[in-house]
């Protein structure tokens, strides 16, 4: 399928500031910023943070798990 | 006439984009398939990858790919209330041509810990299967399938998946995922061909096909066997090639292959090489079919839409107590036992003994290997 080249540009330009962006690791810790039904779209808590202040996230964050079987 | 679409599993990976691009550049890639229940290091996703999502979706060739629903849990959870939720609100927010799970339960007490494991093909379970698929279907508004699953504990089990999809899918006209490399999985693992497992599936249901790698496990119990896994960090085999062009013409409503790897397995230029050679094989064989049928102007008409005909009249979710306590123990056990004869015992001492789950036939090179994909994602 065809994609606008211009999107195309934006992506390898997004994905230069993203660096090691990577959606699976067994190993990180990576914390990961999750909204809420009733945030608003443009939200700036920082969930995450906030979460952890409560001691509710552990240190390995399984929301990074791509989609695949996992086997 | 409508073709089949070569297609990527593309989430918000920085291996996955960058292998990926070169891809997207050639227009070689005509839909791509997104994990919307993953979430990642980020805040929030960046505009363009929101951008690349609706142009696949204007184009009707977006489809979505669910990880943790748990859809066989016995018990009803406010996670699978939030999961159905949230499916909703991306389900209105991009435009999917259908939406997708996994067969099985998730081990591990945390909504997203734990692996999909397969539990027995009982008439109650079934319709526990059969009602999270209805709440699937009301939350996403189109068609919904469900993979197979690569594990299985016995040779039985892998005789009997393909009926027991069939009829979990009839109650939504849902269709199933054909992941070929966990089927490559369960022939190797059970000695079996092709063709005596293929016939027991309901081809006419496959709507999707997965490829992807995995890898080899040593067995301590079977020194000189080696079991497959699925977890998809290598290239694809050439042995799944073969299943692909061996698959293709025997489902009629085949609309999407899609290629699986996970960014964890594209870190080295040789690997993203190796992901681009796989597409362009993959590609070609998916051509060389539309080829074929564009030739001789038949048969991939996409008869069945997979939409429910009649609206489902849903009351509270099914739960089974019993099935939820049996899958806490069978999870602990499978956590937290060091090896087979530990995990053997402790499983002939608990409620799962003498009991449909009947662990008393599992294959020990698959209990073992159970244990090992348990621990890994614990």
């Amino acid at each position: 399928m065809k994609i606008s080249k211009s999107l195309l540009k934006t992506i390898a330009a997004g994905l230069v500031v993203a660096g090691t962006l990577n959606s699976c690791g067994i190993h990180d810790d990576a914390v990961v910023d999750l909204h809420g039904e009733n945030c608003t779209e443009k939200c700036d808590i920082n969930h995450a943070e906030q979460a952890r202040d409560k001691g509710e996230t552990s240190e390995h964050n399984w929301e990074d798990c791509p989609g695949c079987g996992m086997g | 006439m409508t073709k089949i679409y070569s297609s990527i599993a593309c989430n918000l990976d920085a291996n996955i984009l960058k292998t990926a691009l070169p891809l997207f550049h050639t227009e070689k890639v005509q839909a791509i398939e997104w994990s919307f229940d993953s979430l990642f290091k980020v805040r929030n996703i960046p505009d363009w990858f929101i951008d690349l999502l609706k142009e696949f979706g204007a184009a009707d060739r977006l489809i979505g790919h669910g990880v943790f629903f748990s859809l066989f849990s016995g018990k009803w959870s406010e996670e699978q209330n939030r999961w159905l939720a949230h499916l909703k609100k991306v389900s209105h927010n991009f435009n999917f041509d259908h939406i997708t799970e996994h067969f099985g339960f998730m081990t591990g007490e945390n909504f997203h810990k734990g692996a999909p494991i397969s539990l027995p093909f009982t008439e109650k379970i079934l319709a526990i299967g059969q009602d999270r698929l209805k709440r699937i279907y009301e939350a996403c508004e189109c068609p919904v399938g469900l993979e197979n699953l690569a594990f299985a504990y016995t040779l039985d089990e892998v005789e009997r998946h393909g009926e027991f999809l069939n009829q979990l899918m009839e109650s939504v006209n849902g269709f199933i995922i054909l992941d070929l490399h966990n089927l490559f999985c369960q022939l190797h693992n059970f000695e079996k061909n092709f063709e005596d497992i293929i016939k027991l599936y309901p081809l006419d249901r496959v709507r999707e096909i997965h490829i992807s790698g995995g890898s080899w496990e040593d067995s301590s119990l079977e020194p000189n066997k080696k079991v497959r896994r699925d977890t998809h960090d290598d290239a694809v085999p050439l042995e799944v090639f073969q299943l692909l062009e061996k698959a293709i013409p025997l489902c009629p409503n085949l609309k999407y292959v899609v290629l699986e790897q996970l960014g964890t397995g594209l870190s080295t230029e040789s690997e993203q090489q190796q992901y681009q050679k796989d597409f362009f094989q993959m590609d070609q064989i998916v051509e060389s079919y539309n080829d074929v049928t564009d030739s001789k102007s038949t048969q991939h008409n996409f008869a069945n839409n997979f939409l429910p005909a009649i609206p489902f009249d849903l009351g509270e979710p099914l739960q089974d107590e019993k099935l939820h306590q049996e899958q806490i123990q069978l999870s602990q056990i499978l956590e937290n036992t060091s090896d087979y004869t530990t995990a053997k015992t402790a499983l002939l001492n608990s409620s799962l003994a003498n009991s449909r789950w009947n662990v008393e036939s599992w294959n020990p090179v698959m209990l073992e290997t159970a244990i090992a994909i348990a621990q890994k994602w614990q």
